[in-house]
């Protein structure tokens, strides 16, 4: 993974720099005699290149020569086919030959110079390519450059590569330790020039921070827009780095998605921050707010020697402020990606669009043509509220309103007609303890109140066990359209100060709220208990 | 109310005098009866006290009303996976500790926060029947809105139960409307993110999915201002993270410009709004201050736009605050402003002991400061700012779906600025002027997007740095 990491701190820089002067001084190396200087270390760079970057590991002999022996200069190869336009066009318009005798050679001998450009040059060649592209545009962004940022990235297609390999060569779900375990292996496997201990510090903070993620010893992650301050040495920069780029590359590479959703059956919720604690979280996606908010933005993770603080560069620091406000300085929450979790989407367009016609449903209002409704009846104004004054004796007393319920329910029974059943209006309000016997409803009342929430019971199963005649679906029924409808009424009149629709069990609530369980959507603690209505 | 009535969009004819909307509601008579059990906030009976409070105003006179037909495993399964759907259907509160259940419920995540409650299944049928067959109106065009108060569960994910929601009816409606529609917009004002949707939807450019919530320490956790989609959709993904004591004011200052933006560079053929009344004041679970017609305010402004529009209901966890709530929207979709005093009713007492429709916001301390609304707004202008226009498909091969009369244009920079309400009274009318407009941006759009496509990829190498 980690092939340009050692240069990061200096000599990728120094690498780009050759190559870019090489570029800038071609033509003239081209023409004229070669210095050795360039020749060599641009050797260099393609060898190491073709290693670490490619994971080439076959046998790739330096310099490469022709059948009879001839040696092929890679320096004057590349320059004379980037000035050409790059692999690219030169194969494109097949001018391999014209290549060949620019630089001395045959053009019989052009076939075999194409494959040495592939070989040894191509990737080199895209890369650069890349470099300046990004370069450009972060220049005309008004960015500071840093090129060691490409490297990064470099090394994360490196890695995603070498993911990918360890997918196809294991079938089982893999988890973050057994990714530390098989990078262990693969370790010594590829490279032994490499040295190991380069990566301790970083296995051994992935295995922690798979171990326990809260632990104090694995630091501090800042904010994405301050990473550039930490340089490309930092551990938890590369496995984050790492981490995001296998999620997005998880979704783009289709091969390898293919392959992953074939032999993997893992939930990417794996590749979250997640803490141990959570235990009555189920859902590993539910990282809790908390969690996500411990981490301020401008605090350095301890895990490795301090870094030069090399950024903060005015304009950066300005566009922080710029765009800083509640909220955007805290950690973001990735949505995972891929076909596990997007929709798939419908065709567009469907040329004739013909619905199953049961998603009408089944129409209730207006309605029937054949249902006729008394002409007599004068219809409420749409939008109509209730008068302001009755002929009540007690106007706003139960018997009161009692009354004008009943009233203004048997106006809209004449009016709805069939609608009235169908959409059960019988079986709405005080109208369900008709099939209650006083006894039962003396009885439903006192069970809920002897089984306060606190007791840690559920008063339904005591109302199960008592009313072994009703269903489930009649007492739920009962205790919104009745029980509770009669205790506000009651507590309008008594304590209207206080008034809760919704306090049946607020106790219960409460308890876990203190839990303390941000990760779920009952928790709000910063919520007011207002008594709005 | 100049601005709303000058922000025209991609509009619809519905009538002669293109005020009035045709409007489906849909409502399932037994989901009063469904009950996550003791404790829970979640009350379907909520959905039968709105549609009680309907029928008193006599609103249903304005609308046609049906009862879903319960969507099907298979229908279901056109966005959740087969295994997820397989257990919902065939677990019961009794069956819940067999081995083969048990296993499942942590890997759906089903247990706390969605329990599994005595007819589950046919409850997430009748909420997803009914937003699949409101798409189907819309898209027959047998309605300029269809509503559907069992639905907007926005936190169901493809193979997970989240916050309540086990079936995203509200991925399953829009799933259906992209079967005509080139381009739906899903707003969603429900105070947690409509984290479900958005994911469903993130690497797509048909959907764009606008949220507004409540961020930080707070359920889902997710919905970052820069989180702005991926891939093929990326900057279709909007959020806007508030912090507690949202104000009317302060909703209205951020909702309307956004949108009228995002219906200017979108141009949806259909919108999708989400109107979770957990968003309200005194709310048993939120912590904003909108009264009711502050949050209706959100649908009557998209009314206007004249787009086929899907009302889907969502969180609300004082239940007689999501009753006025949604009765009050009921009646702002058929374009009736009710009065305030509450008709009799069979559960007039929840509502006292005012007894009105509209309740007065708590006095509670806006935390959101003037100065980060603008910022936010500004930071989500500018990113809108960098769509090309109507992505996906080009403009020039919009099928005719229906003539209109073409209406002599003014150019949409002569139109009302978008600007933060001034705070004038509060007008309820709005829309009642209005006529239908098309506005025919074809002539300045056409293929405006390779273009734009290539600024937003040379920024998109820089902005993981820094937002410019």
């Amino acid at each position: 993974m980690a092939g340009w990491s050692k240069l990061a701190d200096g000599s990728a820089l120094d690498c780009f720099r050759t190559l870019e002067e090489i570029h800038k001084i071609g033509v003239s190396i081209k023409c004229g005699e070669f210095d050795t200087k360039f020749t060599k270390s641009f050797n260099q760079i393609v060898s190491r290149f073709s290693k670490e970057i490619c994971q080439n590991n076959c046998f790739t002999p330096f310099p490469p020569m022709l059948r009879d022996g001839k040696p092929i200069d890679l320096l004057t190869l590349y320059l004379c086919v980037r000035e050409k336009g790059g692999y690219e066009s030169v194969s494109r318009y097949g001018i391999w030959d014209l290549v060949a005798k620019e630089i001395g050679f045959n053009s019989s001998d052009s076939a075999y110079l194409k494959v040495v450009y592939l070989k040894y040059l191509e990737s080199l060649e895209q890369w650069f390519c890349k470099i300046v592209k990004d370069k450009d545009s972060v220049n005309n962004s008004d960015m500071n450059f840093d090129p060691r940022k490409f490297f990064l990235d470099v090394e994360m297609k490196d890695y995603n590569e070498f993911v990918d390999t360890s997918v196809k060569k294991e079938s089982e779900v893999i988890d973050l330790e057994n990714i530390v375990e098989r990078f262990d292996v693969e370790e010594n496997e590829s490279s032994k020039k490499r040295k190991r201990e380069r990566y301790l510090p970083l296995l051994d903070w992935v295995k922690r921070v798979a171990k326990d993620p809260c632990d104090p010893a694995i630091g501090i992650i800042p904010e994405r827009n301050k990473w550039k301050a930490y340089g490309g040495e930092h551990v938890w920069k590369q496995v984050l780095s790492a981490r995001e780029a296998r999620l997005l590359q998880l979704d783009l590479d289709s091969k390898a998605k293919v392959i992953w959703q074939k032999k993997n059956h893992m939930h990417p919720a794996m590749y979250e921050d997640r803490t141990e604690k959570s235990t009555s979280r189920f859902s590993q996606r539910l990282i809790t707010a908390k969690e996500t908010q411990s981490i301020p933005p401008s605090r350095k993770p301890p895990t490795q020697d301090s870094p030069e603080s090399s950024s903060g560069s005015p304009s950066d620091r300005d566009r922080d402020e710029e765009h800083s406000f509640y909220g955007c300085n805290l950690k973001r929450k990735r949505t995972p990606l891929g076909r596990s979790f997007q929709a798939k989407l419908p065709e567009l367009p469907e040329p004739d669009y013909s619905p199953d016609s049961k998603w009408l449903g089944t129409q209730i209002w207006p309605l029937q043509k054949g249902e006729t409704r008394s002409s007599l009846l004068e219809l409420d104004r749409i939008g109509k509220g209730r008068q302001d004054s009755c002929g009540c004796q007690f106007q706003g007393s139960l018997e009161c309103v009692k009354f004008h319920i009943s009233e203004k329910r048997n106006r809209g029974k004449l009016e709805l007609g069939s609608a009235f059943y169908k959409w059960k209006f019988n079986e709405m309000g005080e109208n369900v303890a008709i099939s209650w016997t006083l006894d039962e409803e003396k009885k439903f009342e006192e069970i809920i109140k002897s089984t306060p929430s606190s007791s840690g019971r559920s008063f339904w199963d005591e109302l199960k066990r008592n009313f072994k005649n009703k269903s489930m679906r009649a007492m739920v029924s009962y205790y919104f359209n009745v029980y509770l409808l009669r205790r506000r009424a009651h507590q309008n009149r008594s304590d209207p100060n206080n008034i809760d629709s919704d306090d049946d069990e607020l106790e219960k609530i409460e308890n876990e709220a203190n839990k303390n369980e941000t990760g779920s959507i009952l928790c709000s603690p910063k919520k007011v208990h207002l008594n709005a209505r | 109310m100049v601005e709303s009535s000058s922000v025209g969009g991609a509009s619809l004819p519905s009538g002669p005098d293109g005020r009035k909307r045709r409007v489906s509601y849909f409502y399932e008579p037994s989901i009063g009866d469904y009950y996550y059990g003791q404790g829970h906030p979640m009350k379907p009976h909520r959905i039968r006290m709105a549609h009680n409070l309907i029928v008193h105003y006599s609103l249903h006179r304005r609308m046609e009303i049906v009862r879903p037909f319960p969507a099907g495993p298979e229908d279901i399964r056109r966005f959740h996976s087969d295994d997820y759907v397989d257990f919902l259907a065939s677990v019961t509160p009794d069956t819940l500790h067999d081995h083969t259940h048990a296993r499942h419920l942590k890997r759906f995540n089903v247990g706390e926060d969605c329990p599994v409650f005595d007819g589950i299944f046919e409850f997430c049928q009748a909420s997803s029947g009914g937003s699949i067959g409101a798409a189907v109106k819309l898209n027959r065009q047998d309605a300029d809105i269809a509503i559907n108060w069992a639905g907007g569960l926005h936190h169901a994910k493809k193979s997970e139960a989240s916050g309540f929601c086990y079936v995203n009816d509200i991925v399953l409606g829009i799933l259906e409307l992209l079967k005509v529609h080139r381009r739906v917009l899903y707003v969603d004002i429900d105070i947690h993110h409509g984290d479900g949707v958005e994911e469903a939807f993130f690497t797509t450019d048909r959907v764009m999915t606008v949220s507004f919530h409540k961020f930080g320490d707070f359920f889902p956790g997710t919905g970052h201002i820069k989180d702005i989609g991926a891939h093929q959709g990326k900057y279709y993904a909007l959020n806007v993270p508030l912090n507690d004591g949202m104000d009317d004011d302060s909703f209205r200052g951020l909702f309307r410009p956004i949108l009228h933006k995002v219906m200017e560079v979108y141009q949806p053929d259909a919108v999708v709004l989400q109107c979770g009344a957990d968003s309200l004041a005194g709310d048993r679970l939120g912590c904003f201050n909108l009264s009711v017609k502050g949050h209706a305010d959100c649908l009557r402004y998209l009314r206007s736009f004249n787009v086929p529009l899907m009302v889907l209901g969502g969180g609300g966890y004082t239940i007689r605050n999501v009753a006025r709530c949604w009765c009050y929207e009921t009646a702002v979709a058929v374009g009736v402003e009710p009065e305030n005093k509450l008709p009799y009713n069979e559960y007039y007492e929840y509502f006292g002991p005012d007894y009105t429709l509209h309740v007065e916001p708590s006095p509670l301390d806006n935390q959101n400061t003037p100065k980060d609304l603008e910022k936010i707004r500004n930071m989500l202008l500018e990113q809108l700012s960098r769509l090309p226009h109507s992505p996906s498909v080009p403009f020039q091969t919009t099928p005719p779906v229906t003539e209109v009369p073409e209406e002599p244009e003014e150019p949409m920079e002569k139109r009302a600025k978008p600007r933060i309400w001034s705070g004038q009274e509060y007008d309820s009318d709005v829309d009642e002027e209005e006529k239908p407009r098309r506005q025919s941006f074809n002539a300045n759009h056409i293929n405006p997007r390779d273009h734009a496509r290539g600024n937003i990829k040379d920024e998109d190498m820089s902005d993981r740095d820094a937002p410019s």
